[in-house]
């Protein structure tokens, strides 16, 4: 069963094509072009590439966050257009869970991290097991001190590894809380689609359903406007 | 093309989620618009970020009911058209990322319309015998413009605001007189109990653009009238100011579009745009035509809202004029009224490729 998978919350778009579990192709682009632009036409090259035409899919995956909230709109208003158009499931897994499975790091602990901007960075920390990682917490927007305690307290001593274009951020942090901290290397720093179609594919095994109307983005934080109407009135809309 | 081609139409460029299919560039078969007022009340205006969140959740439940409202499926579906600017990127995103795949999944063209446009070709589903060449006043919260139509695609921009659209005025006064947003409506039903000559109002001239309009001056000249009335003490009358705004907006409205007629010899007058609602709008400016042998059209309210069935009408004369837009079709903030013309060329190649 061919996969075609979306992964675009963060500034590099990705694109593959999975078959039965076995990336066939992923293009990966970090470019001037902006996703909204490249994006489609790269599933049409693609597929053709392939010699595939949209009706040989069997199911598309997409990325759903956290990261760029319009990034995120872009390749799930994509993924969602594919998949009712063809009436194929539509299977979304987290960016951080992502590049979680794509980081290998027997033994300790996994955290991507994530420019969330405005001084924030979206993460989550997993147990590295195998063959998928355990999560440890839910999907988060932290500064880094509190990223940095909340690593001190979850590693109890032991090693985190971390990815993603947020180390640079929480670096200081770290050091200063005197967290272990083992860095991979940058081919893991960015969500690759091709680890999505093979996750994705897994999840069909298992029998989950993928419901395009129910998809939704992985925002992790609200709308400024709701935050800043909450300040003004005290209370929760 | 046998001119009974089918449009998916999408429409996410601000607060409303809108899909609809049309056949022919005539026949609404399904035209499903999904609000989001209630939303965005709260905070006085529309939330960009929370319109972009909510037309992602609303997306395929809405293009499922106009298929399911026309007795369709996607199979039937001949080209795919989209509104891409201008309007809140954000929001346009959604609808433009979804119709491009659905155009990929199907293998048929995509059309890119501009949303003033397709406020221009609501007229066209309303009256089938309107073709171009005529004259399209547009006006909104968004947009006042005086367009001369010269064939399907191709437009003159006459005139426009250099300030305030006229709805956006209507909206400021209202809010000013606590009748709450959108405030047009407001306004129409308040001003049926006042007087519009109560209140003596600036008829704003653009020097040397006879055809531009200005209305920062009257939205001025009303906010200035209810701080002296407040400073006083008094309690203004609330419906003579707003029969008042109302006609001063009217007049200027109306005054120039007869103007332009003349200029243009236009014989047809297209009203759009979600102003064009206005019941003492659709009066005057019907009136005074007929008094110089102009004809006027009114599509219905409706269709004056932000709504998918025009943008499919305007997408399926696009359609049959060769101007499709290519896979990277991107959405725009600003966009110029006829940049569909400029996208054309890598359009008729998708076109060669696409088959069903």
């Amino acid at each position: 069963m061919w996969i075609l998978a979306l992964e675009t919350a963060t500034p590099t778009a990705s694109v593959a094509l999975v078959n039965d579990g076995q990336v066939v192709v992923e293009h990966n682009e970090c470019s001037r072009r902006r996703h909204a632009e490249s994006l489609v036409p790269t599933i049409e090259s693609l597929l053709k590439e392939q010699g595939l035409t949209p009706q040989d899919l069997g199911a598309v995956a997409c990325g759903r966050g956290p990261g760029s909230f319009t990034g995120l709109r872009i390749g799930l208003s994509t993924a969602k257009g594919l998949a009712q158009a063809l009436g194929l499931p539509l299977i979304t897994v987290s960016t951080l869970d992502i590049l979680a499975a794509a980081a290998f790091f027997p033994g300790g602990l996994v955290a991507p991290l994530m420019d969330a901007k405005q001084g924030h960075i979206y993460v989550a920390f997993y147990e590295k097991t195998w063959p998928s990682p355990h999560p440890l917490t839910g999907y988060l927007a932290l500064r880094p001190p509190e990223l940095a305690s909340e690593a001190l307290r979850l590693a109890a001593g032991r090693e985190v590894a971390v990815c993603g274009d947020g180390v640079a951020l929480a670096q200081e942090a770290l050091r200063k809380a005197e967290v272990k901290v083992c860095e991979l290397p940058p081919a893991f720093s960015y969500p690759r689609a091709g680890v999505l179609g093979v996750l994705a594919f897994a999840e069909l095994a298992r029998g989950v359903g993928g419901d395009a109307a129910a998809a939704e983005p992985l925002y992790v934080r609200r709308a400024a406007a709701e935050l800043a109407r909450e300040a003004k009135h005290g209370t929760r809309s | 093309m046998d001119g009974e081609e089918i449009i998916l139409g999408i429409e996410t460029s601000c607060d409303e989620t809108s899909a609809a299919l049309v056949q022919g560039g005539r026949r609404i078969l399904a035209n499903v618009i999904s609000s989001q007022v209630d939303l965005h009340a709260v905070y006085g205006g529309v939330v960009p970020e929370l319109a972009s969140r909510r037309h992602v959740e609303l997306i395929v439940p809405v293009v499922e009911r106009a298929f399911q409202d026309a007795g369709l499926t996607f199979a039937d579906v001949d080209a795919v058209a989209v509104t891409c600017g201008p309007g809140l990127v954000g929001a346009l995103l959604v609808g433009l990322s979804y119709a491009k795949a659905v155009a990929l999944a199907r293998g048929v063209p995509l059309v890119g319309v501009h949303h003033t446009a397709a406020h221009i070709y609501a007229n066209l589903l309303a009256y089938p015998e309107l073709e171009p060449p005529f004259l399209s006043l547009v006006v909104s919260g968004g947009h006042t413009s005086l367009i001369y139509v010269r064939a399907h695609g191709a437009y003159d921009l006459l005139g426009q605001t250099v300030d305030d659209a006229a709805g956006e005025a209507l909206d400021k006064i209202a809010r000013a007189l606590g009748l709450g947003y959108p405030g047009g409506p407001a306004i129409e039903k308040l001003a049926r109990e006042g007087n519009p000559e109560a209140l003596p109002l600036p008829r704003a001239v653009v020097r040397d653009h006879p055809l531009d309009f200005s209305f920062s001056g009257l939205k001025t000249a009303v906010l200035n009238y209810l701080n002296q009335l407040a400073q006083r003490g008094e309690e203004p009358n609330r419906a003579d100011i707003a029969a008042s705004l109302q006609a001063a907006v009217v007049d200027a409205l109306v005054e120039r579009t007869l103007a332009a007629a003349e200029l243009t010899g236009a014989r047809r007058i297209a009203l759009a745009g979600g102003v064009a609602a206005n019941g003492r709008l659709r009066e005057v400016l019907t009136g005074r035509a007929a008094e110089q042998g102009v004809r006027v059209f009114l599509p219905p309210p409706v269709l004056c809202t932000d709504n998918a069935a025009m943008v499919a009408c305007a997408g399926y004369w696009y359609l049959r004029h060769g101007l499709m837009a290519p896979l990277s079709l991107n959405a725009f903030a600003n966009l110029p009224l006829g940049a569909e013309r400029g996208w054309g060329k890598a359009g008729e190649k998708k076109t060669a490729r696409a088959g069903k």
